[in-house]
């Protein structure tokens, strides 16, 4: 399973680490895989979406494409707050954004340092988290991007 | 790879796409010229591309494509010179021509060079039609008949030369000089150069949009589009400093920079956009190819060939189109002794239509061919154990004709090379509905199928009425846009009025349902200084949508949601605005749909089913006739039917066997009774209770009566009193619906039954004068 959760879409052949742009939401530290990440935006403009899930703030234009801001804490479960900071990310159906707290480093962790998510964790981050990371001072969470970004018709 | 074969590969590769390109072209004019054989214009043309591919193959050193296009270019001299004329044959080896220079292109682009290819067999065939002899009619007239100016006409029309020199110089031509009457012209110096290199553009201004166009990579675009996204973020942030500064060259430069940047955008934005024809243009070819395959005569029919669709959806529907227009040819269109056995003419009709609707593009192909048979697929599908015959017998028609889109079905009689091996519509629908399109079929037995392709928004350019609603700017695709209606500035609540709590508007006498766009996004804010109501329309459902403010109309550019947005139904998509802000694009369909515009419908329908006239007025206002009936009853008759109130003496009611009537304007007018029988009895039959009864109750010398047009003849309401004219909406409760009545209503806070007058007058329908056929439609309209 943990070799599964690491398909190698950000490493490449025979390098032995991954790297993940990181950043907080609350007290959360997350992860990304950083070739998914298009670029970090501060603040552009929303456009609301009414009747939308609530995780969704918005609709951002850059440069012409139109961005779904997803709060990222709201996806989580947590209260939807106003964090400011975009981390745009592709996927397969285009460009999301995720809105975070902070933005932290960029983080190398070699392949044997990824743990799977613990069984016992329950509920929406579950199903978004790929695997978790115990560095020396704190624990990183991979996120899934595709899952984040996705909704279900409940969601 | 050193730079010199690196120049060579880039000539090779523009070389191959001219080509292609041309080719296409080709098709279409063979195509054209076997309507009209004489046109020097097409034949020239023709020539020409085969002669530019020729030149650059022996250029390129491609000895076999120069061996095929040499051959073509003879015969296609022949042609155009008028030492032969096209006919089928000549055209089937054109097109086999045609066909092998398009085989060495491919070759060449896979392989690099041509020596593999084999064009004997293509050269071979053009060989074969050269030297048989043809008896040439007359192709001079030919060229001046296809209806384009001569060189002559053209300059004498600018004014350059007299039309006497012109007719010297066609002297000389017929005295045996074979120069061209341009070149006659120029030797003599009656006309400059300059002059006749215009005239001869004039006359071949049809390639002009050709010439007028180049070629660029899709990729450049998107970059480009990237670049202008830049820009325009960019400008804003300018404006925005300018604003906040008093320098007024600053403030100039910066609309100017905003006015240049947003045009510059738009122009951007359109490049990508392509009309239908990039698609079609191949069709004429295929369609002929397929018709002679399968024996069948028909024309080609193309309208909205300019309608426009972003180059990658174009693409996407590529295959899927073919793919239909192939099975209308095979399957559709019946053989022209089938027709003509049908009463219909031999050659079938292949309609393509292109549009834009709802915001979408649709594609429709018409043939008016045999029709799908419902039972014969039915069949076919328990057969073939798609389904069972129970589940046949619960389904609707249209789920039936649905059943061709299963995999694994054919309903050719005989499997033909062209279609019909099973494989097919449902991969049409699957590659459709994967571009987020939807394809569904309408097929008359016997009058043709329709098949419509729905192609979505995404990427197209759409025209929009943009909105405001609260904070947020809205797009309202022009298409569902019947018209504005603006509410009264100083109270907009005016003008909307509730019919049970249901907001209605008046529009020119017709019952308008609104919808508050605020209240459909889920605002709560109740109050608005201003509001303007959009007409909307979608699957024939009229309503109001009722906006703050209306803002403008504009292009824009459709964008699609994300993943986490699509299962909004109140959005088809969304558009960068000018100034770079987003807005949401309305989905009529959605909005209808929770609005309930089309459940409300429905269920004025089911109720109202047993008088099916009614339905197509439900929510409009009619006029009614209140009248007070001898049981003391209010009833109402649709104003539209009375012709006139009478009053007579109740001594000129007469009986005529068992009916009552009196004379009137020299006829006789027979009086229906309205409330014979007492309450709560059926109303109506006329004349049972006869006058004399009448007389004896005592009641008033006179009696009122209602005139009313029936069926072409005129009927006599015999009512106590009339009570008012009142407008309100036709909406009946079923309750009180019994023989005579059509149902209930409220009036004036009155029970009121509406008479069905046309039961009440029965009696007299048929054997009245004036009754006929086509007068009883009429009346049916009128109602």
């Amino acid at each position: 399973m943990p070799a599964d959760l690491l398909t190698p879409a950000g490493t490449e052949a025979g390098l032995d680490a991954v790297q993940y742009c990181t950043f907080w939401v609350d007290e959360l530290y997350l992860g990304i895989d950083a070739l998914t990440v298009q670029e970090v935006l501060r603040n552009p403009g929303l456009t609301p979406v009414p009747l939308a899930p609530p995780a969704v703030r918005g609709l951002i234009n850059l440069r012409g494409q139109i961005v779904t801001a997803i709060d990222l804490g709201a996806r989580l479960g947590r209260t939807p707050t106003a964090r400011r900071m975009n981390v745009v990310v592709r996927t397969a159906d285009g460009s999301a954004s995720l809105l975070v707290d902070k933005i932290a480093d960029v983080v190398q962790v070699p392949r044997s340092g990824h743990e799977a998510v613990p069984t016992t964790l329950t509920g929406v981050a579950r199903d978004l988290l790929r695997a978790t990371c115990p560095l020396e001072d704190s624990l990183l969470l991979i996120l899934d991007v595709a899952r984040v970004t996705a909704f279900r018709k409940d969601g | 790879m050193s730079s010199a074969t690196d120049g060579m590969d880039e000539i090779v590769q523009e070389f191959l796409v001219e080509s292609h390109e041309n080719l296409d072209q080709l098709d279409r004019d063979f195509v054209e010229l076997e309507q009209a054989p004489g046109s020097r214009d097409l034949l020239a043309s023709v020539f020409r591309t085969i002669h530019t591919i020729k030149g650059t193959s022996g250029f390129l050193g491609f000895g076999n494509l120069e061996k095929v296009t040499h051959v073509g270019e003879n015969l296609l001299a022949k042609l155009r010179d008028g030492d032969r004329v096209l006919d089928g044959p000549t055209t089937d080896v054109l097109l086999q021509m045609v066909d092998a220079v398009r085989a060495v292109l491919t070759t060449i682009e896979a392989t690099g060079v041509d020596a593999s290819c084999d064009v004997s067999e293509a050269v071979e065939a053009v060989r074969a039609v050269l030297e048989t002899t043809q008896a040439v009619a007359e192709p001079e007239p030919a060229a001046e008949a296809d209806g384009r100016d001569s060189l002559g006409e053209i300059l004498v029309d600018s004014g350059a030369v007299s039309p006497e020199l012109v007719g010297a110089a066609l002297g000389v031509q017929v005295a045996g000089d074979s120069r061209h009457l341009g070149e006659i012209l120029a030797d003599a110096e009656v006309v400059t150069d300059e002059v006749l290199a215009g005239a001869l553009e004039k006359q071949s201004k049809k390639r002009s949009a050709v010439d007028s166009s180049i070629r660029v990579d899709v990729d450049v675009l998107e970059n480009l589009m990237q670049l202008v996204g830049e820009l325009v973020l960019s400008r804003n942030q300018v404006l925005q400093l300018a604003a906040d500064s008093s320098d007024a060259d600053l403030v100039r430069s910066a609309h100017r920079l905003d006015l240049i940047s947003s045009s510059l955008q738009e122009a951007v934005m359109k490049t990508r956009m392509q009309p239908m024809d990039y698609l079609w243009a191949k069709l004429p070819r295929v369609v002929r190819d397929l018709s002679a395959q399968c024996g069948k005569e028909l024309d080609l029919v193309m309208h909205g060939r300019e309608t426009e669709l972003d180059r990658t959806l174009l693409d996407a529907v590529k295959d899927p189109l073919t793919h239909l227009v192939r099975n209308s040819v095979d399957h559709g269109i019946e053989t022209a002794d089938a027709r003509e056995a049908a009463g219909k003419p031999r050659r079938g009709t292949l309609t393509l239509r292109a549009y834009h609707e709802s915001g979408q593009v649709v594609m429709e192909i018409c043939d008016d061919g045999a029709g799908i048979d419902p039972a014969k697929i039915g069949r076919k599908a328990v057969e073939k154990g798609l389904i069972t015959s129970d589940e046949l017998a619960g389904m609707s028609r249209r789920a039936v004709l649905d059943l061709i889109f299963r995999p694994g079905f054919s309903t050719a009689e005989a499997v033909t090379n062209v279609s019909g091996r099973g494989v097919g519509m449902d991969v049409v629908r699957t590659n459709i509905e994967k571009i987020g399109g939807s394809v569904d079929l309408t097929s008359t037995l016997g009058h043709g199928t329709v098949m419509r392709v729905t192609i979505p928004l995404t990427l197209a350019i759409i025209p929009a009425l943009v909105v405001r609603q609260g904070e947020e700017r809205y797009a309202i695709p022009q298409a569902n846009l019947l018209e504005l209606v603006r509410m009264h500035p100083d109270d907009p609540t005016k003008g909307v009025e509730y019919v049970a709590g249901v907001p209605v508007h008046r529009l020119r006498g017709r019952l308008l349902p609104l919808l508050d766009l605020g209240g459909q996004l889920g605002s709560t804010s109740e109050h608005r200084a201003a509001a303007t109501i959009a007409v909307l329309r979608s699957d024939n459902n009229e309503f109001g949508l009722v906006v703050d403010e209306v803002l403008e109309t504009q292009e824009i550019v459709v964008k699609p949601l994300g993943a986490a947005l699509t299962s909004l139904q109140l959005f088809a998509g969304a558009a960068v605005m000018g100034d770079g802000r987003i807005a949401l694009i309305l989905d009529v369909l959605g909005l209808a749909g929770a609005g309930n515009i089309q459940h409300a419908a429905a269920s004025i329908t089911s109720s109202m089913q047993d008088d099916p006239s009614l339905l197509a007025e439900t929510s409009a206002l009619r006029s009614l006739l209140v009248v007070r009936t001898d049981g003391d009853r209010n009833v109402a008759v649709p104003l539209e039917l009375v012709a006139r109130l009478e009053e007579v003496p109740v001594t000129a009611l007469e009986r005529v066997g068992s009916s009552t009537v009196v004379q009137y304007r020299g006829d006789l007018l027979p009086v229906v009774e309205v409330d014979q029988g007492g309450w709560g009895g059926g109303y109506g039959v006329p004349g049972q209770g006869g006058a004399p009864e009448l007389e004896q109750l005592g009641r008033p010398a006179t009696v009122t009566l209602v005139v009313y047009q029936h069926r072409g003849g005129l009927v006599g309401l015999r009512v106590s009193e009339i009570v008012d004219i009142v407008e309100v909406p036709l909406v009946l409760s079923p309750i009180g619906a019994r023989s005579g009545s059509l149902g209930s209503l409220v009036v004036n806070g009155h029970i009121t039954d509406v008479l069905d007058v046309a039961a009440l007058a029965a009696p007299f329908g048929t054997d009245h004068a004036g009754y006929d056929a086509a007068t009883d439609e009429e009346y049916s309209r009128a109602r």
